[in-house]
């Protein structure tokens, strides 16, 4: 897929999304197609590639769908957003990059959760415990995000 | 916190790709507007349910076996 040097770079790409979801024009966010799995279910959602974000975000009520409020929270933090401070958990949530092209990217990540998130605000794929374990590449000409293992 | 920045557990996967997705971001730009404050799910650029709630939407896909390729709160 994209290398560098001998090493592999990304072994994945998928399309994303340039502009905000519910508005017609293009602008400068970028929205990633993301599937949270748990309880026998795969949910495929668009989240925001935030790399100034503390910690990755999912949507609460995906989360209560999933069953990730009943895992075993790893940490407790109070968020600082545009909202003010938010309290909520830390859990490590299974997701899937699935790949239009290469290989696909599935594993486990550290996610914030928290009943008072926003409900008009995406999900958010941030640089603690997910981002910053991952190469990835934009293609603007061809809105690719290209994705692999941080090594 | 050692536990909390530990790495993802990763492995690469062959999954099927879902190539429709284009379309989906084309429904989005166009109609996302017209459901505002609504969760809907779409397959190949087409709207297959949209719901107040999430919980409800996905409960109408499972009970109709359906095949989402995205969900959105519109």
């Amino acid at each position: 897929m994209l290398s560098q040097g001998e090493s592999e770079f990304a072994f994945g790409a998928v399309e994303f999304l340039d502009g905000s979801p519910n508005t017609p024009l293009p602008n400068a966010k970028v929205f990633v197609p993301v599937e949270f799995l748990g309880r026998g279910l795969e949910i495929p959602v668009l989240c925001l590639l935030d790399t100034g974000a503390d910690w990755s975000v999912l949507n609460w009520e995906i989360a209560l769908k999933l069953g990730c409020h009943e895992h075993t929270p790893i940490g407790e933090v109070r968020y600082g957003t545009r909202h003010g401070p938010i309290e909520g958990d830390l859990v490590r949530v299974p997701y899937r990059i699935r790949a239009l092209q290469g290989r696909s990217l599935e594993g486990e990540a550290t996610f914030f959760l928290s009943k008072d998130w926003p409900k008009n605000e995406p999900s958010i794929l941030g640089y603690n415990g997910l981002l910053q374990h991952l190469n990835f590449a934009l293609r603007p000409s061809e809105n690719q995000f290209y994705f692999g293992y941080a090594v | 916190m050692k536990k909390v920045l530990a790495p993802p557990v990763f492995q690469s996967t062959s999954q099927e790709s879902r190539s429709e997705i284009q379309s989906d971001f084309r429904w989005l730009r166009e109609r996302a507007k017209k459901f505002s404050g609504r969760w809907v799910a779409l397959r190949n650029g087409k709207l297959l349910a949209a719901t107040e709630n999430f919980n409800d939407l996905v409960d109408e896909v499972r009970s109709n076996q359906l095949d989402v390729t995205l969900y959105h709160r519109c």
